[in-house]
């Protein structure tokens, strides 16, 4: 195979995602292929395009599910998913219709970002438990009522930052958490530039999209190309760009490393470019960096690629595929009785699945997938405003001018409501 | 002051100081942007009123090539004022995009973004002509999104929500209520209740939501009413608002809503949101309706009991859990010890080291895994209970439990009794998850030489794949690993011949006769380059043959590699085999597997059954490389998965 031999230097010069990490099969862990359909945890799936698309394939190979419904605003991908998944199943555009069913257990929801928190909070209600892709939200403001939504009804949530579930993430965050790089001064995080570029020009949507209804709870604008499909994350009003959708991971990763991924930074400054040409607005270049109560710095720069760790004796550097520390050691390091031990997850779906059952939270719990998309806003917000912020992680306010707060939140376009 | 347009192209540089550096060309006149983030505020504020309408005009345009240009100078002249810095921006940059919004000079599109710029620096003078912005069939929704955004800064912007219920559409009246529950504006609880029994069906569905952002207590009864008898959705809308209440009052209050919405409750979720809720507003109070809810028909329920109960903070609960344990019913007694391994303190460890001791197999079973989940029994106590019991198991359940908790603990003194189970003939793959766990541990304590002995036990037994390469991972040294692989059965010694250039045309062709017996010393000519067979020794604990090294570097090539091997009897196997990329392999002169496409080695990826004749077996792999490294690893397993050590002939 070409580049399979990473090194950290490539790492730090890499721009491109790399292959999504392994999932193990609940086979490989021994678990019987067959279950009884009594047992089967029943699935809707809201959002059945890209990512949509490739979770339904995943559950549909995994014996513990039975996938019954899905839903889309776009006619040929909900004609599709229905085809990939059987007569049995039913189709809704309508995601309200489809939270109705009481046959369905669980939700799977992959739509654009800016309908995440509005779907997960009404399936919350409707006694869904949830999987939601990442970014979990769109705004800061959108968060602390998630949280609650899902806590009120008791819902099992799983967020789909799955690197988390990758043992190469695991055990650096454990060499971290363990003191064994000496005490944690700062953490680097980049994924690359964000693109620009997008056909700006103003077109009709394409046949078979319900373009009213994808827009939602944004602001409608005229339809142009990118708006719809994959590049959705480069326009403002559905997403937070590169900061987010690549945010949601490495910097999630970086909070699991320093403990604080239930919590956040209490500063945040940086700088960062727009893209000049194109229909893309999101942020293209950035350099932010994150203050921790206990003075441990996050720096998020578009110039690397990956997580690293730097404390007063080591280092360790992460990304998908790659592991490297120094000194070299480090990587035989294995915990001890005593030693903290991160969770383990046995591959983020199927962690999903064990945890509807035992109905404990799921290794990227709601909380958890707040607080690492919390400091992407985050970041977002200090790039526009171009000032030094204060944050306070525990109510998740910017402490700072009444207009700065406003950011937090962008009421949603009627007739939705949170 | 210069006003008027340039027609000309001028290079501009926007806003350096916020990091955004573009050079960007426009049509906007260069001294007018440059005043527009002029240091000084009368310049800014005499160039705010011009340019923003001049630019408003090109964002979402006909000819949109000076949108995205104009739109960014736009928003950071925003972003900028709503700074302290540039505080005394806001007033005219607020006026100029209402006033640009009321003009009708610019796209609807474009006075749509005015407003949403207006929304970060409008105040309460901007309030009025928003107000009247309302009834714009255009962009009536986008002042009502600014007014909403304002309110907490704008007095009056959600009292001109509430003013424009009463003449609105039912469509736009249920955008004034959403809106008036997103700025929290609960003087207009009143207003938004009266509208509960409106025809239209979005606006009650619109108040049930909104009273749960705005309402108090005094609108539960309307809530209840339609909680009550009401169909759904708006009986979810209406339990939620009533939960969303309850949280916000004070706890004596709130207590009698969430029991009834626990007793009234016709489905697990209704359950689960009242019993939240006396968790929380109940705390210890609550723990016997919580000790009994985990015994709930309803997963959901049962689990959200154990929730509440495993994070109620004060030892208390646990000593009342403790208290209740031996009194319950089994079950519910497996329930508590899960609940107990969740209370990190004293009281659960010593009520968990009890139960390990419990007459009753189930029960003992459920504490030793709490006992490893609970971070606050000692690591080292939890150990010398879990080695006691081993050797007593009373059955296959309670030996799983003390193995699968002697993984999770990995003290390393369980290491000896680990071994005496397996030397006892009780050997397992969980035997060995344990083992290897500990082995780890001790590792980690200095104690190599006792964890290298495990590691080879794993490569000599291990049937389960991770097992194999969990314990490769822990290797340290170049011997041991050459050990671990020749203990896992894998070919150790190969011949490689290559690389031979063009990948696809060794799909269907050979370099040599395959019928016939391969001579290791002859040369072989391809192309009319000649090459020779080399000998290649194994150094990968999961038996990969790294050809590049071995045979070199090779795009688009094929590589032959060649192992002989002696059965001492004719036997059935399987054959386990790994290859980046491609590959073609032969045992005796018979293909029996191929992979064409590209990937990475991995362990035993795939698995030929095959049949071993007895004395000497020849195995030949044709690996074909697409690009980067290229490798192979094979080894033989028994039927059941048990590595055969085969012998293997040498160079």
């Amino acid at each position: 195979m070409k580049d399979r031999r990473l090194t950290r230097r490539s790492l730090l010069k890499a721009g491109a995602a790399l292959a999504l990490p392994a999932i193990i099969p609940a086979r490989a862990l021994g678990r019987e292929d067959k279950v009884a359909a009594s047992e089967r945890i029943t699935l809707g799936f809201i959002g059945v395009g890209g990512m949509g698309g490739a979770h339904l394939g995943g559950f549909l190979r995994n014996p513990r599910v039975d996938v019954i419904a899905v839903c889309d605003v776009y006619e040929p991908h909900l004609r599709n998913a229905r085809e990939r998944v059987g007569e049995r199943c039913l189709a809704y555009k309508d995601f309200r219709h489809l939270l109705m069913r009481r046959d369905i257990d669980a939700v799977v929801i992959s739509t654009p970002d800016h309908w995440h928190t509005l779907i997960c909070i009404r399936a919350a209600e409707a006694g869904k438990d949830i999987y939601c892709e990442k970014p979990l939200t769109y705004s800061i403001g959108e968060g602390k009522p998630l949280i609650e939504a899902v806590r009120r009804y008791g819902r099992v949530f799983q967020v789909g930052s799955q690197q988390r579930s990758d043992r190469n993430f695991r055990f650096a965050c454990e060499l971290v958490r363990n003191g064994k790089i000496g005490k944690l001064h700062t953490v680097r995080t980049g994924f690359g530039r964000g693109p620009e570029g997008g056909d700006p020009a103003i077109t009709a949507p394409p046949d078979g999209l319900d373009w009213d209804f994808y827009v939602g709870p944004a602001p409608m604008t005229p339809f142009q190309k990118g708006r719809f499909g994959f590049d959705f994350r480069w326009f403002t009003e559905y997403s937070g760009g590169i900061l987010t959708d690549w945010g949601a991971h490495h910097n999630d990763i970086a909070q699991w490393g320093t403990g604080y991924d239930r919590s956040g930074p209490v500063e945040v400054e940086g700088t960062g470019a727009f893209p000049a040409t194109g229909a893309f607005d999101t942020v293209q270049d950035y350099d932010v960096t994150f203050t921790y109560p206990d003075g441990v710095k996050l720096i998020c720069s578009s110039r690397t690629n990956g997580v690293l760790f730097q404390g007063t004796r080591g280092e360790v550097a992460v990304n998908r595929g790659f592991l490297d520390a120094s000194p070299k050691d480090l990587l035989e390091w294995r915990p001890g009785s005593e030693d903290v031990r991160l969770y383990e997850s046995p591959g983020h779906r199927e962690d999903w699945l064990d945890c509807i059952r035992s109905r404990r939270r799921p290794i990227c719990d709601v909380e958890i997938g707040v607080s690492s998309v919390n400091i992407c806003h985050l970041a977002n917000i200090a790039i526009r405003l171009g000032r030094k912020l204060r944050y306070d992680p525990g109510q998740m306010r910017i402490l700072d001018t009444p207009e700065a707060e406003s950011l937090l939140f962008r009421p949603y376009r009627a007739p939705w409501s949170l | 002051m210069r006003t008027g347009i340039r027609t000309t192209f001028l290079l501009i540089i926007l806003w350096g100081s916020l990091g955004g550096v573009h050079a960007q060309m426009t049509p906007v006149d260069e001294d007018l942007i440059a005043r527009l983030k002029s240091d000084n505020l009368q310049t800014r504020a005499a160039a705010i009123p011009v340019a923003v309408p001049e630019l408003l005009k090109r964002v979402w345009a006909e000819d949109m090539s000076w949108h995205h240009v104009s739109l960014q100078v736009l928003r950071e002249a925003v972003w900028r004022a709503t700074g302290d810095a540039y505080a005394d921006d806001r007033r005219p940059l607020a006026a100029a995009l209402v006033k640009g919004t009321a003009g009708r000079s610019s796209s609807v599109a474009a006075r749509s973004e005015a407003l949403e710029l207006a929304s970060l620096v409008a105040s309460s003078e901007s309030v009025p002509p928003l107000a009247d912005l309302l009834a714009d069939p255009d962009v009536g929704e986008s002042a009502r999104v600014c007014l909403v955004r304002i309110a907490s800064r704008a007095p009056g912007a959600a009292g001109a929500l509430r003013s424009a219920l009463a003449s609105a559409s039912p469509e736009r009246q249920v955008a004034l209520i959403n809106g008036l529950a997103t700025a929290r504006a609960s003087f207009a609880e009143q207003a938004v209740r009266s509208w509960l029994n409106s025809p239209s069906a979005d606006v009650r569905m619109a108040v049930l939501r909104a009273l749960g952002s705005i309402g108090g207590a005094q609108s539960l009864d309307a809530l209840w009413q339609t909680a009550e008898k009401g169909a759904q959705p708006e009986r979810f809308a209406a339990l939620d608002s009533i939960l969303r209440i309850a949280e916000n009052l004070p706890a004596e209050q709130a207590r009698p809503v969430y029991e009834k919405v626990y007793t009234g409750s016709r489905g697990s979720v209704e359950k689960c949101a009242g019993l939240a809720g006396i968790a929380r507003v109940r705390q210890a109070a609550a723990v016997p309706l919580l000790t009994q809810s985990l015994l709930a028909k309803e997963p959901d329920v049962r689990g959200l009991a154990a929730l509440a109960l495993a994070q109620m903070p004060g030892s208390s609960v646990s000593i009342r859990l403790a208290e209740r344990l031996p009194v319950a019913p089994v079950e519910q007694q497996v329930a508590i010890v899960s609940v107990l391994a969740r209370r990190y303190d004293a009281p659960s460890a010593l009520a968990l080291f009890r139960t390990a001791a419990s007459e009753r197999a189930e029960l003992r079973a459920a504490a030793y895994q709490a006992l490893a989940e609970n971070r606050n029994a000692s690591r080292q106590e939890v150990a010398r209970v879990l080695a006691e019991r081993l050797p007593t198991a009373q059955d296959a359940a309670e030996r799983s439990a003390l193995l699968s908790a002697a993984a999770s603990v990995a003290h390393p003194s369980l290491l000896a009794p680990l071994m005496n189970e397996w030397e006892a003939g009780r050997g397992s793959t969980e035997l060995l998850r344990a083992l290897l766990a500990v082995a780890d541990s001790c590792a980690a304590a200095g104690r190599e030489e006792d964890a290298a002995k495990v590691y080879l036990l794993v490569a000599e037994n291990a049937t389960d794949r991770s097992l194999l390469r969990m314990a490769a991972a822990s290797l340290k040294g170049a011997a041991l690993r050459e050990e671990f692989a020749s203990r896992a059965g894998f070919v150790m010694h190969w011949w490689v011949l290559g690389p031979l250039k063009g990948r696809d045309k060794w799909f269907g062709q050979d370099a040599f006769p395959l019928d016939s017996p391969v001579d290791l010393s002859a040369k072989v000519t391809v192309d009319g380059e000649e090459f020779a067979w080399k000998p290649a020794a194994v150094g990968d604990p999961l038996g990969e043959l790294d050809l590049s090294a071995s045979a070199g570097p090779g795009e688009d090539t094929a590589c032959y590699a060649y192992a002989e091997f002696i059965s001492p009897s004719e036997r059935d196997a399987w054959l386990r085999l790994g290859s980046d990329d491609g590959v073609i392999v032969s045992l005796n002169g018979q293909k029996v597997h191929e992979f064409k496409g590209e990937r990475n080695y991995a362990l035993d990826e795939d698995s030929v059954r095959v049949t071993l004749r007895r004395g000497t077996n020849v195995l030949l792999c044709k690996v074909l490389n697409a690009g980067g490294g290229y490798s192979v690893g094979a080894r033989f397993v028994d039927l059941e998965g048990r590595p055969l050590r085969l012998e293997q002939r040498r160079p």
